[in-house]
């Protein structure tokens, strides 16, 4: 096809929206995005996108984007020149690290921003300031992913890709609402079903999937780990195990037929309210099928013991042969563009690249050699813990990219108080939000149209970004702002531009030895990627990434959820995402997204709508030990009883209000999803329907 | 199986298409109902090659490769009929296709007018009554413009999988309409601009775009 | 066809639906008039459908557009109708004394007058019906209009043959002899043996079908019998005789069908345009079951075939296999491109053989007789005997079985009695609307597969239409093009717009650019995708060969 005359320029990108990694053809008119559709060899998507990646666009032209840098004077924000910013960011580093030590600073990165950005950052960090306080949002997501994986079969990636969906002729999928959440990813899916594949979901909600699918097992919030142990006990005892594939890649297998033993389906139904007889059919359907992938979002992770049940999760795959085949891949359905690579690449306060620890010397030495300053072997403060030390007056300083942790993180209200002690917060973000309210500096950055990097995807693919527009005004990109706080720092990043940022990645992380641009290409290539170029698009065939080369099957049991339902709150909120918009939604709620979907509701059950006397589009109080907020009711059979759904979309709602301090045992991923609420209905007034935070 | 297609010798899996096949050596066939992300359709009748002893050209894209085959896409009667069915089309609408979309495109290379010069005046009759639906924020309706190619309805069954849009009426007054016919929002969309995206005439369209050229 | 939504009926009905959109949309409209959007809603519910779907299909057939008053006038359309005074008179007459136009509903919701193509009754056209009465023939109007319309008259049947094959009653006979000493693979080799031809028109060796749904793979994969009954042809009622006459039959002939190619299930779709068909093989297959001769066990042979009777809803492109197997889903009935043919997925995406109604009916005779003597009823020619039907023009209408090979001449003279009133034969149409259109002085044309194609005919389905003396070509041009235009799927490009420019091209008295004309002719055969577009060029060519000063193109 000819080129467009309606556009002045098409530049080829990748999506930075959700973790799928959408290759998309950007069309320019007049400098600014008009429109985009989808890359017709995108490998994940082929040829197809959604209306977050197609449509919402409109924010990168929102009258509202910062576009020069701010700094805080007598109280409130006034413009300024990048040096004055930048002087000042470089002058407080300088101040608190020569007064506290460096770990009095700490730093977020984004995992909306490029690897580039990431690695950019996390050298700043370690290197120019001196400190391992780094961290990135995976903290909140799918970090228990990251841990369950590396336990149970090597590498914190998905053990295949986008591809096996169509290959596979049962997909499990377990707490991820796909057609939402990750719609290419889940339209194929959806597909799939149609072609004839076997869709389980396992989920208190029912989604567009379970309408197409073989079964759907609604169970109770927090039980997953009884579920897929209860699986697994039918696995063994209706001999479903490949017995070939465990005796000679696998290891562990006695003690995890010891611990199921007792998880007789009756028993799981009793814990999970998932009737026996489905759990033994999904059980027989996943065990007997030929080929298999299991999918599992935030559902699985934000709990309390979340990686364990990942580590579950490898379990079923394990013991059943399905994985490192076609067809059989562990698909962790990544949330945002860019969290599988920004941890990937070190944004992490205990690893560097690829999931090397800190305190390997051998890998410390490496960077000390490569950056010419000496780097510490403790590690650094996860987001969590930077919270509580912000609180407690030890951490002095946050420099926060490109995440609202004021409305994405939970206990908002301490959050709020968190930042509110801190000395010195830079804010460096393509909009203000909560969390730069208490920012000292505001730094205006390049939104993802507006950049060059790489994201990987949830599929471990590393794809090109190339700047489609310029950012507006005198924002600048993440890396370039990185690069001019170094140089004040002292210590100036040899960059030329992104892409020898990932020639440096390269040199230092043998996984990412053979990546270039070149080879990258329009195709993008899954990490490990060998010095000759050769990417690994399935990992896992010969053997796994562990000492020995044998899976682990993790013998763990189950664990009640962090919060329960009781008389107080008798109900059980989980949280989400919805289509049409995206976490909390600085990007879709500037665009027609917005048209689509104005305001959350919160989800209940008939039952439960009836038994506290609430009516459909009722204002309601959402009340958990937390804090409280309040919003319009949506009566669905959908979703199970005893339970509650809303999304953390809008900030006049501030769902996050709720939520306490329970989180994943192993990485501190928060428990979004279960959350013990009691619900009210509030005396009608005007405006009812929309949300309204209530700010304790 | 080997194949010749204009004479250039292809091996090609059992089920490739002609269309496909001929694809696969760089040349060019028309297509107006075809979309690489669907399944072939065979309604355009547009993508018409020549296979040496068949009755007379075929639909290259529902036509599979057969050992031996040998395929002419420059086939003269081929071409010929491609270039009528394509003029018809262009005299179903009320005003000439922009400049941008396929249709114009495939007709300019097929070396005809579509600029609504003397090839529309030939086959002067009925043309699709205008109608426009512009309720979605991002989605546009121009009924008069749909040629009942289907890919919208394809793209939204067999790529999103939403089952919002479907095929309407019969014969000459055949469109496509979302969900019961009252736009978009008010179906089982989901917004993914999948149909936008492969329509090859802007009846389904960005109404951003369709904003932006009115302001030209 | 859309494997996905076929997929998605299955998964709601597990391949066993009680209903489909259309029998929803059906009743709404025999309810109150009119598809409403409550009613597409419930459809969809009720089959699980997606709702813009069943839009879709309710926006197609002619019964489910044509709104309906409390009293529902039908007027046929179809060409013998129009033959019988060469013109649409009696639409015009309908729409002045009904007070209403063609296809509305007056304001009071009183009466409303709708367009079908065809009753069937062309030996007595032109018809109506007026609710369940079907009028016909002069006076027939003038009695609907002063409120009593009486019932015509049913054809005539006979059978030229010593032995009928068709005009029989059907006693099972075949069935019997099958089950009894023939395995399925033997049967399936008597009817290749007999070289079967399709009798709907396309010709092709109906064995040969059932070879490739038998060689498909065995159980659990199921297969299905799909009966095409639409025997929309304007101008035949032969399939219409054999469904309500003697479905017996018919019956017989699906469930060898079904023997010799192991599907255990089997439906016959019939046309609303017939509405006694339905009723007549429902109470058929109630008698057989009864006798066990259908259902489980069928004589206690240990084979089982159910069959289960579908009545479509006003399109005439339905009669194409991919459209039938589509509206018999209850979907649009337009066309899809083969491959992949029925055989390979038909209904539900399964193993079908679809076969037209008369074709089965010849089944029962070659399973208790043998391919041999199939063959020897029609020496010399195609094997096996035809039924024909003679329209209204004929001095005796009806419908007749005769060998394959006979000439015109003497079906038309010798049966039909040649015109009635003294009006002589100016040309027939043959086959229906899609066949050519010969010239009376042609009649000593063999009636036969290749001696009418040399001619530019074909034999199609049998109808055949006389028109006398009076008609005008370029009056018959335009009412064939205006009934192919309304009735084309709109599915491919050459056939949906073509036949409308056709229709325009004709549609007044100017002179017809005689190459503009055949260039779209051309285009329409050579391109369009199924018989539709590709045939109705055909007696159009006709007119162009025989009568070019008639039709303008001179």
């Amino acid at each position: 096809m000819t080129r467009d005359p309606r556009f002045d320029v098409t530049t080829t990108t990748t999506c930075g929206y959700c973790g799928v990694g959408c290759r998309l053809e950007a069309h320019q008119h007049g400098g600014h995005i008009v429109s985009i559709s989808p890359a017709l060899d995108g490998p994940a998507n082929r040829g197809h996108t959604c209306l977050k990646g197609r449509f919402a666009h409109q924010f990168t032209r929102s009258r509202d984007r910062l576009t020069a840098p701010f700094v805080r004077e007598h109280g409130t924000l006034r413009l300024a020149s990048w040096d004055e910013a930048l002087d000042r960011v470089a002058s407080e580093f300088q101040r608190i690290k020569a007064e506290h030590g460096p770990d009095a600073i700490a730093g977020l990165a984004s995992a909306r921003g490029t690897n580039e950005d990431a690695w950019a950052m996390q050298r700043v960090m370690r290197a120019a300031i001196g400190t391992h306080n780094i961290d990135n949002c995976s903290r909140v997501c799918h970090s228990p992913t990251s841990f369950g994986l590396r336990k149970s079969v090597g590498l914190s990636g998905c053990s295949g890709s986008f591809d096996d969906i169509e290959h596979a002729d049962v997909l499990l999928i377990v707490g991820s609402n796909a057609t939402a959440a990750h719609p290419v990813a889940g339209a194929r899916m959806k597909q799939a079903a149609l072609a004839g594949a076997k869709i389980i979901t396992v989920d208190p909600r029912r989604n567009d999937l379970s309408d197409v699918g073989a079964l759907h097992c609604g169970l109770r919030p927090g039980t997953n780990a009884a579920f897929l142990n209860g699986l697994t006990h039918v696995l063994i005892r209706d001999g479903l195990v490949d017995r070939e594939f465990v005796r000679s890649r696998v290891e562990g297998f006695e003690g995890l037929a010891d611990l199921v033993a007792y998880l007789t389906p009756d028993v799981t139904e009793e814990l999970t309210g998932v009737p026996a007889a489905d759990v033994v059919r999904a059980a027989h359907i996943y065990g007997e099928a030929r080929t298999g992938s299991i999918a599992w979002g935030l559902g699985v992770t934000e709990q309390l013991y979340g990686s364990e049940c990942v580590q579950m999760l490898c379990n079923l795959a394990l013991l059943t042969g399905k994985i490192g085949r076609a067809g059989c891949a562990l698909l962790p359905m990544r949330g945002q563009n860019n969290v599988q690579g920004v941890s990937d690449v070190g944004a992490l306060p205990d690893t560097y690249s690829t999931y090397r620890s800190v305190g390997d010397d051998a890998t410390a030495r490496l960077f000390e050699e490569r950056w010419g300053v000496p780097l510490r072997r403790e590690r650094g403060l996860k987001l969590p813990e930077m919270i509580d030390a912000a609180l407690a007056g030890k951490l002095k300083a946050m420099w926060i990219c490109g995440y609202d942790i004021g409305q994405s993180d939970p206990d908002s209200a301490k959050v709020e108080a968190a930042l509110a002690n801190l000395e010195f917060l830079v804010v460096q973000d393509i909009f203000e939000n909560l969390t730069s309210r208490e920012a000292h500096v505001l730094l205006p950055a390049a939104s993802f149209l507006e950049k060059t990097g790489t994201f990987t995807n949830a599929e471990r693919r590393i794809q090109l970004v190339q700047a489609a527009a310029a950012p507006p005004g005198s924002a600048k990109t993440d890396l370039e702002i990185f690069s001019l706080v170094s140089e004040r720092l002292g210590h100036p990043l040899p960059y030329r531009g992104p892409e020898d940022v990932m020639l440096e990645i390269g040199a230092l992380t043998p996984a990412f030895a053979g990546v270039t641009y070149e080879r990258i290409g329009r195709g993008g290539l899954q990490w490990p990627v060998a010095a000759d170029g050769t990417d690994t698009p399935m990992l896992y065939a010969e053997s796994f990434a562990l000492p020995g080369g044998k899976g682990r099957l993790a013998a763990l049991p189950f664990k009640p959820p962090g919060d329960e339902a009781s008389e107080q709150y008798p109900l059980i909120l989980v949280t989400g995402r919805r289509l049409e918009h995206y976490n909390v939604g600085t990007m879709t709620r500037r665009t027609g997204n917005l048209e689509l979907l104005s305001h959350d509701v919160l989800e209940i059950h008939p039952d439960d709508a009836a038994a506290h006397g609430i009516a459909d589009g009722a204002l309601v109080e959402v009340r958990s030990r937390n804090g409280s907020i309040q919003l319009g009711a949506h009566v669905t059979d959908r979703i199970e009883a005893g339970h509650v759904f809303t999304a953390f979309h809008f900030p006049e709602v501030r769902t996050n209000l709720l939520i306490g301090q329970s989180a994943d045992i192993n990485t501190s991923c928060p428990e979004y999803k279960v959350v013990a609420v009691a619900v009210t209905p509030v005396a009608v007034h005007a405006g009812a329907a929309r949300g309204h935070a209530v700010v304790a | 199986m080997r194949l010749t297609v204009d004479g250039v010798a292809l091996e090609v899996p059992p089920g490739t298409t002609v269309l496909e096949a001929a694809r696969s050596a760089g040349l060019w066939v028309p297509t107006l109902c075809f979309d690489d992300r669907l399944a072939p359709f065979g309604a355009c009748r547009v993508c018409l090659v020549g296979v040496e002893g068949a009755r007379g050209p075929v639909a290259s894209c529902t036509t599979h490769c057969r050992e031996g085959m040998v395929v002419h896409t420059q086939d003269a009667l081929a071409g010929r009929i491609a270039r009528n069915v394509v003029e018809l089309v262009l005299s179903e609408l009320p005003a000439p296709p922009a400049a941008h979309t396929e249709l114009a495109q495939v007709a300019a290379r097929l070396g005809l007018d579509a600029t609504g010069g003397p090839a529309a005046q030939r086959w002067a009759g009925a043309v699709h009554e205008q109608s426009h639906d512009h309720r979605h924020p991002y989605l546009a309706f121009q009924h008069e413009l749909c040629i009942s190619c289907g890919r919208c309805v394809r793209a939204c069954d067999e790529v999103q999988g939403a089952f919002a849009l479907t095929a309407t009426g019969r014969g000459f007054h055949a469109n496509v309409t979302a969900g019961l016919g009252h736009g978009f929002a008010e179906s089982s969309c989901v917004s993914c601009g999948a149909c936008a995206d492969t329509c090859p005439t802007d009846a389904i369209t960005e109404r951003f775009l369709v904003e932006l050229e009115e302001t030209r | 066809m859309s494997t996905n939504l076929i997929q998605l009926l299955t998964r709601f009905d597990g391949g066993r639906p009680t209903q489909t959109v259309i029998d929803v949309l059906k009743q709404a409209v025999a309810d109150h008039g009119e598809v409403t959007d409550a009613d597409r809603r419930r459809a969809a519910a009720l089959t699980g459908l997606p709702e813009a779907a069943t839009h879709g299909v309710s926006t197609y057939y002619d019964d489910l557009t044509q709104p309906r008053g409390r009293r529902h006038v039908r007027v046929c359309t179809g060409t013998a109708c129009w033959a019988a005074t060469g013109s649409d008179a009696h639409v015009g007459a309908a729409e002045a004394g009904l007070g209403v136009g063609l296809g509305c509903r007056s304001a009071d919701g009183a009466v409303s007058l709708a367009e079908t193509v065809c009753l069937g009754f062309c030996h007595a056209g032109p018809a109506f019906r007026d609710g369940d009465t079907v009028a016909a023939g002069p006076g027939a109007l003038e009695r609907i209009l002063a409120g009593a319309p009486h019932q015509a008259v049913e054809p005539e049947w006979e059978s030229t043959l010593d032995e009928p094959i068709l005009i029989r009653p059907g006693d099972c006979s075949g069935l019997r002899h099958a089950l009894a000493t023939l395995t399925p693979e033997q049967l399936l080799v008597e009817v290749r043996g007999a070289t079967l031809r399709g009798r709907g028109g396309a010709g092709f060796p109906a064995g040969q079908k059932w070879e490739f749904v038998a060689r498909n793979p065995a159980p659990p994969t199921e297969k299905f019998i799909v009966v095409n009954g639409d025997e929309g042809d304007p101008g035949s009622y032969i399939d219409k005789y054999l469904m309500e006459k003697n479905p017996a039959l018919l019956l017989e002939g699906m469930t060898l069908a079904g023997y010799a190619v192991g599907a255990a299930r089997g439906f016959v779709y019939t046309r609303s345009e017939y509405p006694r068909a339905k009723p007549a093989l429902d109470a058929a297959i109630a008698r057989a079951v009864a006798a066990g001769e259908l259902g489980d066990d069928i004589l206690g042979s240990g084979f089982s075939f159910h069959v289960e009777v579908r009545e479509g809803a006003g399109s005439y492109v339905v009669g194409e296999e991919t459209a039938l197997l589509a509206s018999l889903q209850g979907l649009r009935g337009t066309v899809s491109a083969r491959p992949p043919f029925p055989a390979e997925k038909g209904y539900r995406g399964l193993p079908t053989v679809v076969n037209n109604v008369e074709t089965l009916c010849n089944v029962p005779f070659i399973a208790r007789h043998g391919a041999a003597a199939y063959a020897a009823i029609s020496p010399g020619a195609t094997p096996g005997s035809k039924l024909i039907c003679l329209n209204e023009r004929f001095a005796r209408p009806g419908v007749y079985e005769v060998r394959f090979g006979v000439t015109l001449r003497s079906i038309c003279d010798g049966l039909g009695g040649g015109l009635r009133d003294g009006h002589t034969i100016k040309a027939l149409q043959i086959g229906g609307p899609l066949g050519g259109i010969l010239p009376g002085a042609l009649l000593d044309t063999a009636f036969d597969f290749d001696a009418l194609a040399a001619e530019g005919c074909m034999l199609g389905h049998g109808g055949i239409v006389a028109f006398d003396e009076t008609t005008d070509m370029r009056a018959l041009a335009r009412h064939l093009l205006r009934f192919g235009a309304h009735e084309s799927c709109g599915k491919c490009f050459p056939c949906r717009i073509g036949l409308t420019r056709a229709w325009e091209l004709v549609e007044g008295d100017a002179p017809v650019d005689r190459a503009q004309l055949e260039e779209l002719l051309e285009t329409l055969e050579v391109a369009s995708l199924c018989a539709h577009g590709g045939g109705m060029p055909a007696p159009i060519r006709s007119l162009i060969r025989h009568w070019p000063q008639e039709l303008g193109v001179a």
